[in-house]
């Protein structure tokens, strides 16, 4: 069913315009959700929480219904703005499809970083390599960082944030509405990331990642030498319950992208758009 | 700003991004020296070439959380760890005065500053500008005995995986790689192996 409409792709190469400028400040409108299990079409945030290590949902009691807009077939739907109308109203829509008809495929991109500080334009908002990388300390002066992302997504919803009356919400009143946004599109699937530390510089890494991720080429001995001589971290995103296995964990993250989808991906928030409460204008976030 | 202001805007992005981009061919890997490379030895200097002669594992343990959990039988190496030992593992050391040379397999060669502190071998981290424990000399002061660990550090969080593969030469402990807010999720395998190295006459 729902293959990506253009403007996923369109927002994904702003996010790749950013990976590629690294000594500028770069604005971002899709971000990586850091609270999968919170989020919810529709929800308020603190637009300052973009870059902390989590984020907060602010609670509003007594919301008006929103409409919910999606790829495909035109829908008439409207829910009540939490998580779990949000979820049953994917779960019902996608209750009929056939997961095993879909493409086992993936889309990756393939960039080099200064340094985990600076790592922003990934995932459209500051983060904390420790807590979403597993990096214990930043590497020496000498070592390239060469980050593959891998992502798939499924499906994704939006609302029309125009009628919305919230404003008028008793709960609201003490709230600053410049600091505040909606959750107004959210993208679900999989994604990990591998990055690979190394002595060699990012161009022979690249060339050798983009051998084991596209062309499928044989690493040659010393191909093979210089990523055992690497520092390697494989992470997967919003999926506790992934299993990296034992044996080869790159051959393990790329069989978990590629394996038949389940309703779960349906329901794992990746990437998410806001929209101002104040002027109704897009989120942008200013990164690094 | 509606949703079609915001195609508009995504569209112009796009079309500035796409008409920017040109493909760069890939480049052949080349392998560099750790930490800068250094001029070749000279011949005629007084250096000291060791090949290495045997190897074993000294342990192989499964942490939980920082604390020891269990052995892991050695033949699952392989299988956690893959050709890692193979191509980190070095071949060859030379050394000449304040200077280590090391060869490995694939090509991969690094070189070092050192010092000794009476049987201990030690190298200069330009990066952290200290001198780090390396090797030793046997007792009979003709072989060099080098310890290394290859781990997998896998951590789960509340809301992602991430196993983290690497390597170092004489680690003092574990908490080397693994710092306090990692340790509640971490199941760490630790393959630590003991190398052994002869000198002997230099060969091509």
């Amino acid at each position: 069913m729902k293959r990506l409409i253009p403007i996923i792709v369109l927002v994904i190469s702003v996010l790749r315009l950013g990976a590629q400028e690294h000594d500028i400040d770069l604005t971002f409108v899709n971000f990586l959700s850091k609270s999968p299990d919170k989020i919810y079409l529709g929800a308020i945030m603190d637009i300052g929480s973009l870059n902390t290590d989590t984020h907060p949902i602010i609670e509003i009691p007594n919301r008006q219904k929103i409409r919910v807009l999606q790829e495909g077939p035109i829908i008439d739907v409207e829910i009540v703005p939490n998580r779990k109308n949000m979820n049953d109203h994917i779960l019902n829509d996608i209750k009929d499809e056939d997961f095993s008809s879909y493409v086992n495929t993936f889309e990756y991109s393939i960039d080099a970083y200064p340094s985990y500080e600076r790592l922003g334009p990934i995932f459209g908002e500051k983060i904390n390599a420790e807590i979403l990388l597993g990096v214990t300390k930043n590497p020496a002066n000498n070592r390239s960082i060469t980050i593959v992302k891998l992502s798939r997504l499924f499906n994704r919803l939006l609302f029309e944030v125009e009628g919305d009356k919230i404003k008028d919400n008793p709960a609201i009143a003490g709230l600053n509405l410049t600091d505040l946004m909606y959750v107004q599109d959210i993208s679900f699937g999989r994604m990990a990331t591998i990055v690979v530390e190394s002595v060699s510089d990012s161009e022979s890494i690249k060339a050798i990642l983009e051998k084991m991720l596209g062309s499928g080429q044989k690493l040659s001995e010393q191909e093979e030498a210089i990523l055992a001589n690497s520092t390697i971290h494989y992470s997967v995103f919003n999926d506790p319950q992934a299993d990296l296995g034992d044996g080869d964990t790159f051959e393990n993250v790329k069989q978990y992208m590629k394996g038949i989808p389940t309703k779960d991906d349906f329901l794992r928030p990746i990437y998410f758009a806001g929209q101002s409460l104040s002027d109704g204008g897009m989120v942008g976030n200013l990164v690094k | 700003m509606t949703l079609r202001n915001t195609w508009v805007i995504l569209l112009l992005f796009s079309l500035v991004y796409f008409s920017g981009c040109s493909k760069k061919a890939p480049v052949d890997p080349e392998v560099k020296p750790n930490p800068d490379p250094a001029p070749d030895p000279d011949p005629q200097e007084d250096e000291t070439f060791y090949r290495l002669s045997s190897g074993e594992i000294e342990e192989f343990s499964l942490y939980v959380k920082g604390e020891f959990s269990a052995e892991v039988p050695s033949a699952e190496g392989q299988k956690h760890f893959q050709n890692r030992p193979k191509y980190f593992q070095p071949q060859t050391l030379k050394l000449k005065t304040d200077s280590l040379f090391l060869t490995k397999l694939g090509g991969i060669t690094e070189a070092y500053k050192i010092k000794w502190e009476e049987q201990k071998l030690l190298l200069y981290v330009d990066e952290s500008k200290e001198w780090k424990y390396f090797a030793d000399k046997q007792g009979d002061q003709k072989k060099l005995v080098l310890h290394i660990v290859y781990y997998k550090n896998q951590l789960r969080n509340i809301h992602n995986i991430s196993t983290q593969m690497g390597q170092l030469y004489n680690p003092s402990s574990i908490q080397e790689v693994l710092s306090d807010k990692n340790k509640p999720n971490s199941e760490m395998l630790w393959l630590k192996t003991k190398s052994t190295f002869t000198p002997e006459k230099e060969t091509p």
